[in-house]
């Protein structure tokens, strides 16, 4: 009886101690994957500024710059990724611009902008765009 | 100050301590092995006499009863701690006989004192049987249903301290409980686990008339009564025995869904089952035991363990059919399922424009372990190969919760002309991956085929 009233009582404490975490998460993640698509009859010349802003390690809010030239051949495709935007460098990121230029040796030309904002609601933020033109 | 870009695979943590809740799941998983084991012994020894009635009876023919009547009766248990009990005669109810009924006393053996009026005496030996049958108690009853409803509800991915420490509370109180009721029950009703066999009758007017006194050996010779339909269940001394039964079967079994909660798209397989079971018979129409079965099928994984009871047919020739019904305690764990991606013009309740799209992407989680509280009922056909060797065809129908996980992640898909000749297709994910768990009820209809070992 002693015995089994000790068991009970060590099982209970172990049990206490170890139900202190069996969940399942995820991580945080702020992910944009753009695909530029040629459709055109000529090569295209791509100029893309990505830009956004963010707390760094001091706690002050900065903004980051990248650019990217390429030129797509016909019928080719070229990406940008972009990942884990919480975890390097900046904090907080929430809006993040893909500034567009194309044109090609012809008439071909279009400048836009393409804004992705994060869901603050949601731990992960997965974007996938395809342009195509 | 250098862009956050790295290119990383998808990574999914799962954070979990490490140490700790593996020793709780050992230790739980200990005591689930404890717990059969300590039900089997349990079901030997248990609160039965508790239920039984106080009193029993000897039947008598009319002549008997008659002559009886005018005699002063007295029964007692023949031992150096001499025990009497009163007995008092009772005109036919069902049948033709008399009974001659009296308050239990324990002893394979007691002895009718027959005394009548002038002096003269009969010492008459009456036959008693120990009476067997399904332990009933707490552990071997309540027990396995009440761990079986409290496992139903156990989440496999999270934890389950409320659930564990109720089933390890309900499983040593009901085992403390029967550890001192039934030695404080068979201390107490010690008497009752004794009866006359209702197949002994005292016919004989001869065996009862008193004898002179003076007579010595003759008064304390007392023949022990000889039963003259012998049975594997009693014998010649109306002492009862009991037969245990092991077998082990094959099968297949076909299934069929019977209700679904939450639309499960995955389906069970038909596929081989196997069993081993093993019974306890102390009558010729009835038995009791336990059975255990699991699957053969790389897809899903169930066992299930039933305690049975079944009645047993022996009319036929060299044969028995036998058919009984069974509860339990089932385990079932999916192993392989398909992902699926569907799509849905309905957004949080709303209809969606041509331009947009919910995709809806259903990630199956394997190897995730439910328990459940099966039913079955069997029918089953004994052909005896030997003394004690039998062979067995058989039906058996099981209920079987299946239960199928998926992480469900929903993301928009919206396209856009953003000028003349340019388009941009985004697919953007939204709300949180949740676990979506869908129950199905299942009827496995078994056909089994078996050998059957007789053990006396």
């Amino acid at each position: 009886m002693k015995s089994i009233l000790k068991l009970s009582l060590l099982s209970m404490v172990i049990l206490t101690v170890s139900s202190c975490d069996m969940w399942f998460n995820e991580d945080y993640r702020f992910k944009i994957l753009q695909i530029l698509q040629n459709n055109q009859s000529n090569k295209v010349y791509n100029k893309t500024v990505v830009s956004y802003g963010g707390y760094n390690f001091n706690s002050v809010y900065v903004r980051d710059t990248q650019t990217f030239f390429r030129s797509i051949q016909m019928g080719d495709t070229a990406q940008i990724l972009m990942e884990n935007m919480y975890a390097v460098n900046l904090y907080a990121v929430d809006t993040v611009y893909f500034d567009i230029e194309l044109t090609d040796s012809q008439q071909f030309n279009a400048k836009f902008t393409r804004t992705y904002i994060r869901n603050p609601y949601q731990t992960l933020n997965d974007f996938v765009e395809t342009l195509r033109f | 100050m250098a862009a956050p870009f790295l290119l990383a695979r998808l990574s999914i943590r799962t954070k979990q301590s490490t140490i700790l809740p593996r020793i709780s799941l050992i230790i739980v998983s200990m005591l689930r092995k404890c717990l059969f084991t300590f039900s089997l012994v349990l079901l030997f020894a248990s609160c039965n006499s508790a239920f039984r009635s106080s009193h029993t009876s000897v039947r008598l023919s009319p002549p008997v009863a008659e002559y009886l009547s005018q005699q002063t009766l007295l029964i007692h248990n023949n031992q150096p701690k001499l025990q009497t009990r009163q007995v008092t005669l009772q005109a036919p109810f069902a049948d033709s006989f008399y009974t001659l009924r009296y308050r239990k006393l324990s002893g394979n053996s007691l002895i009718l004192e027959v005394s009548d009026s002038t002096g003269k005496m009969r010492n008459v030996a009456i036959p008693q049987t120990k009476l067997k049958a399904f332990p009933i108690s707490l552990t071997t009853t309540a027990t396995p249903l009440i761990l079986g409803g409290i496992f139903s509800y156990r989440d496999p991915i999270q934890s389950n301290y409320w659930d564990d420490l109720a089933a390890i509370g309900v499983t040593f109180f009901n085992a403390s409980t029967d550890a001192l009721a039934i030695p404080l029950t068979k201390l107490i009703y010690r008497h009752q686990h004794y009866a006359v066999p209702t197949s002994f009758v005292l016919s004989d007017l001869q065996v009862v008339q008193t004898l002179d006194t003076l007579d010595k050996a003759k008064l304390f010779t007392i023949t022990a009564p000889v039963n003259p339909h012998v049975t594997p269940f009693l014998d010649a001394d109306y002492q009862k025995h009991h037969q245990v039964h092991f077998s082990a079967n094959g099968g297949y079994g076909w299934t069929h869904k019977s209700s679904s909660n939450g639309g499960s798209l995955a389906t069970l397989a038909n596929c081989p089952w196997y069993s081993l079971e093993f019974n306890v018979q102390t009558q010729e129409n009835f038995r009791w035991g336990m059975h255990h079965m699991r699957n053969q099928d790389t897809r899903f994984q169930s066992n299930i363990t039933s305690l049975q009871i079944a009645y047993v047919n022996n009319y036929l020739r060299n044969a028995s059919l036998t058919c009984g019904v069974g509860i339990g305690f089932g385990s079932f764990k999916r192993n392989q399922a398909e992902n699926l991606s569907l799509t849905s013009n309905l957004l949080n309740g709303k209809r969606l424009g041509p331009d947009s799209l919910v995709l809806i992407d259903k990630e199956f989680i394997p190897n995730l372990q439910y328990f459940f509280t099966p039913l079955s009922g069997f029918i089953q056909y004994e052909r005896n190969l030997g003394t004690d060797v039998a062979w067995i065809v058989g039906f058996r129908m099981t209920q079987i919760k299946a239960r199928t996980d998926y992480y469900t992640r929903q993301s928009l898909q919206t396209w856009e002309e953003i000028a003349p000749g340019i388009t941009a297709e985004r697919i953007q994910n939204i709300g949180y991956r949740e676990r979506e768990s869908s129950t199905s009820t299942y009827m496995v209809f078994q056909g089994t085929i078996g050998l059957k070992i007789r053990i006396h």
